[in-house]
C-alpha cells in the first residue's frame, strides 16, 4: 500500500433517521449528533488516525468545498458498490474488488498536512415503537391468515474508504449493524466490523539524510 | 428538493436497472437495439443491457457501475415533446437548432443545477449530421455531486437519437471519454428500421 | 387466498390504538418566546438545510432590491419576530411556474413566474400573507403529523388485513417538497387564506385585489392546460377560493397600506425579474409567457436590448406564422442601437440563412465570430460561413 503515514479521519458523513409506523423516515438531529460523536471517538480509538479538524478551523474552512465534493463522490462510490452487490452479474469485474479513485486531493491534504484520508459514510434508521408493534402484528397476522405483510425495519448502510494523495481508494469496506449505534457498545461493535481488513498504519519513511 | 439516497446518476428515470428483469452482457461486441434501428460497439471491459424499463431506452452500458458512469442510447419520436421544455422538434431543423433545443431542455430540467455548456460542436452521429454537447452541472442536494455529460444527437427519419455519457466530473468523466468517443464513432443508425416520416 | 380473519382485524384495531397518533391541534405562533415542539425543531433544522441547498442551486435570483422590497412587505404584514428571534425573509427563485412557498422557519420563496404575472403590491401582499400564515399556523409540523398519522392508520389496516385495501404511500420527505410541490391539505390551505386575509386587511391593503390573484392563477391553469391539481389547487378549488375571497372582501372597506408602492414604482422594482423569467420561460418552451414578460418589460423600457433579444430568440425558435419577420425586425432593432451585441448578429445570421440570403448570413456570422471568438458554438458558425460562401 502507498506510504501515507498517519491518515486523518475526514468529516464524517452520518445521518440517522427515525422510521415511523406508517413508513415516514425523518432525520433525527439528536440521534445524528450522538452517533457522530460516538463513531468519531471509536474511529480515532480503533485506528489511531488523527481526527478531523473542527469545521470552523482555518485549515478545514480553506478546503471545505473540495472536501464536500470529494465526500459526495465517495458517497456515490460507496452506494454504487452496494447497488451492484445487490445485482450480481451487472459488472465485468464480477466479484473482484473494484478500483476506484476520487481524483487527486493534493490541495486538501496539503491544507490538513496529512497524506491520506479515511471517509466514513453512515445512514442508519431506527423504527419507532409503533413501527415495531406493526412488524409484530404483521408476523402474528401472517401466522393467522397465511398472508405475511411485514413492514420493513430500519435499514443500515455503513461504509469506510481510505484515500491517498493521487485519489486512489486504497481500501474500502462496508458493514451492517453491530448494534444500536446510539449506544457506545453498538457504535464500538459497528466500527470494529467496519474497519475489518483496514491495512495497518505505517509511519512515513524518513527522508534521506535525516 | 427531493431527498435522494440511491440513484443520483441515471440518464432518465426509465434507466433504473434495479427492476431485475434486465439481461446484462459483456462488452467488446456490437450491441443492437431491440428494434434493430441502432447499434454500437460497446467497449471491452464494459457491460450493457438492452432490455430497459423505458420504452424509448435502447441501451445502457457501464464499466464501474451505473452510479459512476452511464453510456446510454435513447430515441424520441419527433411527435413527442422534449421531456422538460415540452418543445417539439421537426425533421428540417439543422444540427445547431437541435442542439439548441436540447440545451434549452437541459436548462429547464430541475435535476440539472448550475448547468454550464462547455462545448457545442457539429458532429457526425451514426453517419448523419448531428451535434456534440459537453455540459457540467450539479445534482440536487443533499448529494450535490458534480456531473459532466457528453451528449451526441441527430435526427434520422422521424426520430431524435441521443447518445449520452455521464459520469462524476471528478476523475471518472475524463478517464473514460476516449473510449466513449470511440464507441460513438462506431454508432450505426439504420434509417429503414427507424420509422419513416 | 385465505379469507380475512377476525383475529387479525381485532389485532389491527388493538395495535392501532398502540401505534399512537400525534395531535395536529396546535396553537398558532403568537409570541417569539413560544417553545417549539421536538418534531417542529427538526423541521426547522431541515428548513435551514434546504435553504442552504437552494442557495447553492443556482436558482436563487441575484435581486437584492427586489428581495428587500418583498421582505419589507412581509415585515409590515408580520412585524413580530419568530421563535428564536428570527424573522421572515424572502428570496426570489428563477422559475417560470406560478409558485411561492414558505418553510416552517420563516424562509419564503417566490418564483419569478409568480412575480411576472402579479400586477401590484396588494396582490403580491396577498400571496405573501397566505404564505407567512403557513408558518405562523405551524402547517409544516401539523401537515407532517397528519401524514404520519394517516400512513400509520393505513399501514395498520394493510398489515392487519393481509395487504387488501391498498399499500402504504411513501412519505414525501423533504420540507420544501411538502411546502412547494404537494401543498398542504385543503383545511390548512383554507386556514392560510383566512388568516392571511386578516393580516392583509389589518395592514391596510386593498382586499379587492385578493380575489384577482386567484383569478390570475385560474387563467394560468387554463392557459397552461394543467390537468392535475397544482400547488394552488384544482380549477374547482380555485373557483371556490375566488368566491370566498370576494365574499371576505365585501365585508371590508378598500384600503391602501401606508408605504405601499405606487404602480409605476412597483413596476420598476419588479422589472429585473422579467428578463430572468422570460429567459427561463423560453428554455421551458413557453413562448407565450416569454413574450408576455418581454412586452410587460418593454412597456417601461422599450429599447432594453436584453428584452428585445429574448423576443427575437422566441420568435426564431417558435417559427410560427409571421414569426420570421418579427425575429428579423427584433434583431435589427437591437443592432441599430447596440452593434456590439454578438448574439443578435448570430440570430440575424440564422434568420438570413433560413430566408436564403447567403451573403447577408455570412456577413452576420463573420461579425458574430469577430465579436465572440470564444463562443462555445463557434464551430457551427464557421461551418455556416463556409456553406454560405460556397452557395452564394
Amino acid at each position: 500500500m502507498a506510504d501515507i503515514g498517519v491518515p486523518q479521519i475526514a468529516p464524517l458523513n452520518i445521518e440517522v433517521f427515525e422510521l415511523s409506523a406508517g413508513g415516514v423516515s425523518e432525520k433525527r438531529d439528536d440521534w445524528t449528533a450522538t452517533v457522530q460523536s460516538l463513531v468519531a471517538k471509536e474511529l480515532a480509538r480503533q485506528t489511531g488516525y488523527t481526527p478531523a479538524p473542527p469545521p470552523d478551523s482555518e485549515a478545514a474552512a480553506a478546503v471545505v468545498d473540495e472536501v464536500r465534493a470529494v465526500s459526495a463522490l465517495m458517497q456515490q462510490i460507496a452506494l454504487n458498490h452496494l447497488v451492484h452487490l445487490m445485482a450480481p452479474g451487472t459488472l465485468a469485474s464480477g466479484n473482484k474488488p473494484l478500483n476506484h479513485n476520487v481524483g487527486r486531493i493534493d490541495r486538501i491534504l496539503d491544507a490538513l498536512q496529512v497524506e491520506g484520508l479515511l471517509f466514513v459514510f453512515v445512514r442508519d434508521e431506527y423504527s419507532t415503537g409503533g413501527r415495531k408493534a406493526l412488524m409484530a402484528l404483521g408476523f402474528l397476522a401472517g401466522a393467522a391468515t397465511g398472508i405475511y405483510v411485514v413492514p420493513r425495519g430500519g435499514f443500515t448502510i455503513n461504509t469506510a474508504a481510505l484515500v491517498s494523495r493521487d485519489g486512489t481508494v486504497l481500501w474500502f469496506n462496508y458493514a451492517g449493524s453491530g448494534g444500536d449505534m446510539r449506544e457506545p457498545e453498538g457504535a464500538s461493535a459497528t466500527v470494529k466490523m467496519l474497519l475489518a481488513g483496514l491495512p495497518p498504519m505505517q509511519p512515513k519513511a524518513a527522508a534521506v539524510g535525516e | 428538493m427531493r431527498t435522494r439516497i440511491l440513484i443520483t446518476l441515471a440518464a432518465t428515470a426509465s434507466m433504473l436497472f434495479l427492476a431485475g428483469c434486465e439481461t446484462w452482457l459483456p462488452g467488446g461486441t456490437v450491441a443492437t437495439s431491440t428494434d434493430g434501428s441502432v447499434s454500437m460497439q460497446v467497449p471491452q471491459g464494459w457491460m450493457f443491457t438492452r432490455t430497459l424499463a423505458g420504452a424509448n431506452a435502447d441501451l445502457l452500458a457501464t464499466k464501474d457501475g451505473v452510479l459512476l458512469q452511464a453510456l446510454t442510447i435513447e430515441h424520441q419520436e419527433l411527435k413527442d415533446p422534449l421531456p422538460n421544455s415540452k418543445r417539439k422538434l421537426t425533421a428540417d431543423l439543422s444540427p445547431f437548432e437541435i442542439a439548441e433545443a436540447v440545451i434549452d431542455d437541459m436548462r429547464a430540467n430541475r435535476e440539472m443545477l448550475n448547468i454550464a455548456v462547455k462545448e457545442n460542436t457539429p458532429a457526425t452521429v451514426g453517419g448523419s449530421a448531428g451535434f456534440r454537447i459537453l455540459v457540467s452541472y450539479d445534482v440536487p442536494q443533499p448529494s450535490g455531486l458534480g456531473i459532466s455529460q457528453m451528449r451526441y444527437g441527430t435526427i434520422v427519419g422521424n426520430r431524435l437519437y441521443l447518445v449520452t455519457f455521464l459520469a462524476p466530473s471528478r476523475h471518472y468523466f475524463e478517464r473514460d471519454l476516449s473510449e466513449v468517443d470511440a464507441a460513438v464513432s462506431s454508432l450505426v443508425i439504420t434509417p429503414s428500421k427507424a420509422p419513416a416520416k | 387466498m385465505k379469507p380475512r380473519s377476525s383475529f387479525a382485524t381485532g389485532l389491527a384495531i388493538a395495535i392501532a390504538a398502540l401505534v399512537g397518533c400525534q395531535s395536529t391541534n396546535m396553537a398558532p405562533i403568537r409570541e417569539s418566546t413560544l417553545k417549539l415542539e421536538p418534531d417542529e425543531e427538526r423541521l426547522w433544522a431541515r428548513s435551514v438545510e434546504e435553504e442552504g441547498a437552494l442557495a447553492r442551486s443556482g436558482l436563487v435570483a441575484d435581486l437584492p432590491e427586489l428581495e428587500a422590497y418583498l421582505t419589507g412587505i412581509v415585515d409590515r404584514l408580520h412585524p413580530e419576530p419568530l421563535p428564536g428571534g428570527g424573522r421572515f425573509h424572502v428570496r426570489v427563485l428563477v422559475d417560470p411556474t406560478l409558485n411561492a412557498f414558505a418553510m416552517p422557519n420563516g424562509a419564503i420563496y417566490v418564483h419569478t413566474g409568480m412575480l411576472s404575472r402579479i400586477e401590484n403590491e396588494a396582490q403580491i401582499a396577498t400571496i405573501l400573507a397566505h404564505e407567512l400564515s403557513h408558518t405562523t399556523h405551524r402547517h409544516g409540523v401539523r401537515g407532517m403529523r397528519s401524514i404520519k398519522n394517516k400512513t400509520a392508520f393505513l399501514m395498520t389496516f394493510t398489515v392487519g388485513t393481509g395487504g387488501i385495501g391498498g399499500g402504504v404511500l411513501g412519505i414525501l420527505g423533504a420540507v420544501g417538497t411538502m411546502a412547494s410541490v404537494s401543498g398542504y391539505s385543503q383545511d390548512l390551505e383554507r386556514e392560510a387564506d383566512m388568516e392571511g386575509f386578516k393580516r392583509l386587511v389589518a395592514t391596510g391593503y386593498d382586499p379587492r385585489e385578493s380575489p384577482k390573484v386567484f383569478q390570475l392563477l385560474l387563467e394560468e391553469a387554463k392557459r397552461a392546460k394543467f390537468k392535475e391539481p397544482f400547488f394552488f389547487g384544482s380549477h374547482p378549488r380555485l373557483e371556490e377560493r375566488i368566491a370566498s375571497f370576494n365574499e371576505m372582501a365585501r365585508k371590508f372597506p378598500s384600503g391602501e397600506a401606508a408605504g405601499a408602492l405606487a404602480a409605476g414604482e412597483y413596476e420598476r422594482i419588479v422589472a429585473p425579474a422579467l428578463p430572468l423569467n422570460a429567459a427561463a420561460a423560453l428554455h421551458a418552451g413557453d413562448f407565450d409567457l416569454a413574450l408576455a414578460n418581454v412586452h410587460r418589460g418593454q412597456a417601461r423600457t422599450p429599447d432594453e436590448p436584453g428584452l428585445g433579444f429574448i423576443a427575437a430568440e422566441t420568435y426564431r425558435k417558435r417559427a410560427g406564422d409571421g414569426d420570421a419577420a418579427l425575429a428579423v425586425e427584433s434583431y435589427a432593432r437591437i443592432l441599430a442601437q447596440h452593434p456590439g451585441f454578438a448574439d443578435a448578429h448570430r440570430g440575424l445570421g440564422l434568420m438570413r440563412m433560413r430566408a436564403g440570403d447567403r451573403a447577408g448570413a455570412a456577413d452576420s456570422f463573420r461579425t458574430y465570430v469577430k465579436l465572440s471568438p470564444d463562443a462555445s458554438d463557434r464551430a457551427y458558425i464557421e461551418e455556416f460561413i463556409k456553406q454560405c460562401e460556397q452557395e452564394s
